[in-house]
């Protein structure tokens, strides 16, 4: 009997514990675990669209901006469609690049060779195109120099005015319709990706406030008791908080987990996503802690969520 | 037994509103359930600081329902309720509070928290108090020793049997040394030996300073401590003549 009490006794010393009330969240809990976890997997989905969107944009933006094609045609003007000879046409070209090549402002002029013309349409005309005796336009890379002047600023229209006057039927092709469109895209899914986020916040915030609500009714006893020994409403709204706090965390880390897991086993079991656009997709650690912080973000809302439920709830029953 | 004479008898403060001495106050206070009949009418009733009395009648008489108007601090009916020296109604719900946690109270029906441990019961007052854990530890075992229950620490109150809840919840109402000690029926489920033991704690209580009432049904208990008798008979309150 005594062996007994020695042994109650330390393991009542080794218990130094702060107290919780955590069971007031009670059956309720398996639930709420469930949904943030499932809240948190969709939105750190969502903001890693919105990332990964925004790197894909920078990444082409950066490779497009102060890039321009110049496309010079096998016709004599632009009034007369009459195609040119191969060697006048030939000629037409020559002058072209010794125009461009005279501009300053212009860091490099490059033909695209036939043979990456080639590359680039074959998959929508084909093999074999070479020997196909339809007159191609030329291709030539033309590079603003940014060093010389801000590329936002040159105006291209005036180039192409130029070479259509001095040489005729030439387009130029700057990318930057090409680019806006894709920076409507980008703002779509973002808008899309945030609408998301948003509407989590908000699925969540209601479990957080039913689930908080049905605890409360379910511990009406114990909460009365608290009350009797003079436990002040806001005590009692923070040990709500608190439970709340730390089933979300877990939760959303739970809901984390999973879509590490997953990103993982896509990124890296699945070889075959080389040379697509992930190769464009490069996060910096500051989105990684943007990431993790989410969960920490859904457990403290959640938190504020249950606390002001109670307080609410209590003001009323008064 | 009782008579209006009695009645008239009662120790009243004069100084009705503001009475530091008066740890409860009524005056003409009735009480009632929803729309029916008042089961206690023109309550009149001081508790000073360290003073005891038993508080008996018959079942149903209306004794946990005047305890509880002590406990719940809600605004009575009819009548005025002070606590502490302060009319209830110029108190707002965090004053209430702090004033419930200087009042230690043994429901009848226990109301031990199922979910915690005996130890997590009996240190709960402390918890809400804001005592630190060191403290917590330090207090809580040597009364659970003192009430047979140390065996119990871990044990959670659905296991125990009546007379054990019983002492679990004195032992909670105690801890906090109160300055008034509500106790409806604390011995109803205990034989007549630890009636007597634990009724020396409340003696012993008092004796530190603590105001005690204790609703009973024993005869032999009032018999045995000569304390005043505070009857209910006819939806009255009386101070009954030994
Ligand atoms: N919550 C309640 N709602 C309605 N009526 C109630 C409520 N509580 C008690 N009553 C009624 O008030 C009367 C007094 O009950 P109370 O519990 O105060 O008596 P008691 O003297 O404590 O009885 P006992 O000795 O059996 O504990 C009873 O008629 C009871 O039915
Ligand atoms: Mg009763």
């Amino acid at each position: 009997m005594a062996g007994n009490k020695n042994v109650i006794q330390s393991r009542f010393n080794s218990q130094n514990k702060k107290y919780n009330f955590d069971f007031i969240i009670g059956r309720d809990s398996n639930m709420l675990l469930l949904i943030t976890a499932l809240m948190v997997f969709i939105a750190t989905l969502a903001l890693v669209c919105v990332f990964s969107v925004d790197k894909l944009f920078d990444s082409w933006n950066k490779d497009l901006s102060g890039q321009m094609t110049v496309q010079v045609l096998p016709f004599k003007s632009n009034t007369n469609k009459s195609i040119l000879s191969k060697d006048l046409f030939k000629n037409k070209v020559d002058n072209t690049v010794v125009l461009l090549k005279s501009k300053s402002e212009l860091s490099s002029v490059e033909i695209i060779s036939d043979d990456k013309v080639n590359s680039l349409l074959s998959p929508w005309l084909g093999s074999g195109i070479e020997n196909i005796e339809i007159p191609l336009p030329i291709l030539i890379d033309v590079k603003i120099n940014n060093s010389k002047i801000n590329i936002g600023n040159y105006d291209v229209k005036k180039l192409e005015q130029e070479l259509n006057d001095k040489i005729g039927a030439i387009n130029i092709e700057d990318h930057k319709k090409w680019v806006s469109d894709l920076k409507n895209v980008k703002n779509a899914v973002q808008f899309l990706a945030y609408f998301i986020l948003v509407a989590i916040i908000i699925t969540t915030s209601i479990t957080v406030m039913y689930t908080t609500r049905a605890a409360f009714k379910a511990q009406r006893a114990s909460i009365e008791v608290f009350h009797l020994m003079g436990a002040f409403d806001d005590f009692i709204a923070k040990q709500f908080a608190s439970a709340v706090f730390k089933l979300t965390l877990s939760g959303a880390f739970i809901g984390l987990f999973l879509f590490g897991l997953i990103g993982f086993v896509i990124l890296f079991m699945v070889d075959g996503l080389k040379g697509t656009i992930f190769d464009y997709i490069q996060f910096s650690s500051v989105d990684y802690a943007t990431i993790f912080v989410i969960p920490f973000i859904s457990a403290m809302l959640a938190k504020i969520t249950a606390r002001n439920t109670i307080l609410q709830i209590i003001g009323k029953v008064k | 037994m009782f008579s209006n004479n009695q009645h008239n008898n009662m120790a009243f403060s004069k100084d009705h509103s503001r009475n530091s001495d008066n740890i409860i106050s009524m005056r003409g206070v009735g009480i009632r359930y929803d729309q029916n009949p008042e089961i206690l009418s023109d309550v009149n009733l001081d508790i000073q600081k360290g003073s005891f009395h038993f508080l008996t009648g018959a079942s149903g008489s209306g004794k946990t329902s005047l305890l509880s108007l002590m406990y719940t601090a809600n605004p009575p009916v009819r009548g005025h309720l002070s606590m502490f020296g302060y009319n209830i109604d110029s108190l707002n719900r965090d004053q209430i509070a702090l004033f419930k946690r200087k009042i230690g109270v043994i429901f009848q029906d226990y109301r031990l928290l199922d979910n915690l441990s005996v130890f997590d019961n009996v240190a709960l007052p402390l918890v809400i108090a804001g005592k630190s854990p060191n403290y917590i530890r330090k207090y809580v075992p040597d009364l659970l020793e003192w009430i047979d229950l140390k065996n119990y620490i871990h044990a959670k109150p659905s296991i125990l049997s009546g007379g054990q809840k019983q002492r679990v919840a004195i032992a909670r109402a105690l801890i906090t040394k109160p300055e008034l000690v509500i106790a409806d029926e604390p011995t109803g489920n205990v034989d007549d030996d630890m009636a007597v033991k634990l009724l020396y704690l409340f003696v012993e209580l008092n004796r530190m300073g603590s105001a005690v009432i204790i609703a009973t049904h024993s005869k032999s208990l009032i018999e045995k401590f000569n304390y005043p008798v505070l009857g209910i008979h006819k939806r009255h309150l009386f101070l009954q003549e030994r």
